[in-house]
């Protein structure tokens, strides 16, 4: 839109128009890359906050070269509660989904989910805790791309009943399960035996939000959960995440992209330099404002 | 689910079918009548009781190596240390089956396994551990422990476990501690049962269990990944998936040399030569990493290595030619753009989607 002249728009192997961007607009343009109209106002109602399910308590945490990445973080989220971390990318938002989720060890600091400090606890102890994780690394962190899609798909689940039992696969079942989520989270693919690999970027992303989704989390940490999607599939993914919302969860959305958290979140937490140096109402607030903040001005 | 599908099985036709081509352009070049080489292979590999016996035993150690070194692979480690597991339990099964005497056979047997099993696993225990908490790439440990190992097994059988003052080798093994052999004239014995029954329990262990699809939730085709951020993410430690595949892979290789050694040599010797560890490697490719293709794959290869021998014995053709077809079917077989090329013929696609009806 910055850049050029003409934008031509192609859907699914044809053009769907082009247009000079003077005489257009993203809406416009969104529409015709999906075929129907966009919302990128998210639709959604006036959130109705709860029971406080996790309570982040003064967490610092150094990251892989030892540094100094998230230095005093405060944060509560309640059930039907979407929390957003909007920021500069590289401020401590990779270092605190990865102590929030077991990934890496809190220096300082606890992290209380449902009154019990899981601050040392694993990965597997955090997940059974019915805590979802959508990684913001998709190829190497969220799926293994040699894996078929039914085997990332099973990734938080294969150990329950009745997918498996006494440590043995019913892969009737584990069909079953696989082809209602293809089916519900609409990965498009001609079944769920082929290679994650084979899969485009956007439906990639789908499988790990139908993992992660799957199991009626509690807590929700999503992080960048639309990066590299197309635009009618983050549409789609913050309907799932409003939805989560709406059925009693607690969703904790951290994104780079600032209108991405400014629609979806109820609060907004602005981190700066390993700290959350502002709480914003995104009803409240104005873009230029945001920027301010994230670039460390909160005065 | 199934991995099979037609184009695997168009490509290795293909694949043979060039390499026949070379190997009758190369046995034409060296002077020889290579219908006549063709004739000898078949009748080596595939004709009369005594032939097929042996062409199944020579596919005995193959079943486990190649079983073995898939398994390390889809676990994510590059794992090419199998032949040092197999000198190994090779080695200490013999031991264990003169050491211990007033056994009933079906016990002496079973320990002597499992000893050369146990060997085989602590073998890869070091190269596993290295590459766990050192971070030692597990490629170059286990190419120096395959040499280790037969410095080290051609020591024991010079020194320690000398029983002959002749030639450096072991005592015989007793008569209880015998896998039998079936038919006359063969080295064909029951280890080949045990090597089919492994390798299916390996494909169920892997591909319908949750203890296989944790170890290789990590792995499955990318080699030499791990630590995977994907188990970790999901709660699966890949240290123990590394270490425990790295174990089950060398108790395979073990188990391998125990059979050589029970089934059909009855002693251990320093000139003993093993190199089945290094066509596994070839033959787990070729069956696509999974168990039941290595089976498959190592029939086949067992057959055409008796061929060989047999080529060797009636022409003036070295059997090292067989080694020579096998690389260059490799070769082809890996060659996946040869296929992305066919794909185009509306007949490879229709029997294509045919075949692999079966699928989830």
């Amino acid at each position: 839109m910055e850049i050029a002249d003409r934008v031509t728009v192609m859907r699914a192997g044809e053009v769907q128009g082009v247009s000079e961007t003077k005489n257009t607009s993203i809406t416009e343009l969104a529409s015709q890359m999906v075929g129907r109209e966009v919302f990128l106002q998210v639709k959604k109602d006036e959130s109705n906050p709860k029971d406080e399910i996790l309570n982040v308590e003064n967490l610092w945490v150094h990251d892989a070269r030892g540094l100094l990445a998230v230095n005093g973080v405060e944060m509560s989220i309640k059930e039907g509660e979407i929390v957003g971390i909007a920021g500069v990318e590289g401020n401590g938002q990779t270092e605190l989904v990865e102590a929030l989720t077991g990934l890496r060890k809190a220096s300082r600091g606890k992290i209380m989910y449902l009154g019990e400090d899981i601050a040392s606890s694993t990965p597997k102890n955090i997940r059974r805790k019915k805590i979802a994780h959508i990684p913001e690394d998709r190829t190497n962190t969220g799926l293994n791309t040699q894996l078929s899609i039914w085997e990332n798909l099973i990734g938080n689940s294969y150990f329950r009943k009745p997918l498996s039992s006494k440590g043995i696969f019913n892969l009737k079942k584990v069909a079953k399960h696989a082809n209602k989520l293809k089916e519900d989270f609409d990965i498009r693919s001609p079944n769920v035996s082929l290679k994650v690999k084979s899969l485009s970027g956007g439906n990639q992303q789908k499988v790990v939000v139908a993992r992660e989704l799957s199991e009626d989390p509690t807590l929700t940490i999503a992080s960048q959960p639309t990066r590299g999607v197309d635009i009618g599939n983050i549409e789609a993914i913050h309907e799932q995440l409003v939805q989560m919302r709406d059925e009693g969860g607690a969703v904790l959305l951290v994104s780079a992209e600032l209108d991405e958290v400014m629609a979806v979140a109820d609060r907004v937490g602005v981190m700066y330099e390993g700290q959350i140096v502002k709480w914003v109402n995104p009803k409240e607030v104005d873009q230029s404002q945001m920027g301010l903040y994230m670039a460390g001005v909160t005065e | 689910m199934d991995k099979f599908s037609f184009k695997d099985v168009l490509v290795t036709f293909a694949g043979l079918f060039i390499t026949t081509l070379v190997a009758w352009v190369l046995i034409t070049s060296t002077g020889n009548n290579p219908s006549e080489v063709a004739k000898y292979l078949y009748e080596g590999g595939f004709k009369g009781t005594r032939n097929i016996a042996n062409s199944l035993y020579q596919a005995t150690p193959l079943i486990l190596t190649a079983t073995a070194t898939l398994i390390s692979f889809r676990v994510g480690m590059f794992n090419i240390g199998i032949n040092g597991s197999m000198y190994v339990g090779a080695l200490y099964a013999g031991w264990a089956g003169y050491r211990f005497t007033n056994l009933g056979h079906l016990s002496h047997v079973t320990l002597c396994i499992l000893i050369g099993m146990t060997v085989g696993a602590l073998w890869m225990l070091l190269p596993a551990l290295l590459r766990v908490y050192a971070g030692v790439s597990e490629i170059i440990s286990t190419i120096i422990l395959n040499f280790v190992a037969v410095l080290f097994v051609s020591y024991m059988a010079n020194g320690p476990f000398r029983a002959d003052p002749i030639a450096p080798a072991t005592a015989r093994i007793l008569e209880t501690a015998e896998l039998k052999q079936i038919f006359p004239n063969s080295q064909f014995n029951t280890g080949f049962f045990i090597a089919v029954i492994v390798a299916i329990l390996a494909h169920f262990v892997l591909n319908k269990t949750t203890f296989g699809y944790e170890l290789r939730s990590g792995g499955d085709g990318l080699v030499g990944v791990y630590p995977s951020r994907f188990s970790s993410y999901l709660g699966i430690p890949s240290d123990r998936s590394a270490i425990i595949g790295m174990l089950i892979s060398g108790a395979l290789g073990g188990l391998a040399g125990a059979i050589e050694v029970l089934g059909a040599v009855r002693y251990f010797f320093q000139e003993l030569e093993f190199n089945q560890g290094f066509d596994g490697i070839l033959i787990g490719i070729l069956g696509k990493l999974e168990p039941i293709g290595a089976i498959i794959a190592s029939l086949f290869y067992g057959a055409i290595k008796n061929g060989g021998f047999f080529v060797d014995y009636k022409t003036d053709v070295a059997r090292e030619i067989i080694i020579v077809l096998i690389s260059i079917l490799i070769f082809f077989v890996s060659a996946q753009k040869i296929v992305k090329g066919l794909e185009k013929y509306p007949i490879v696609k229709k029997l294509d989607s045919f075949f692999s009806r079966k699928k989830m």
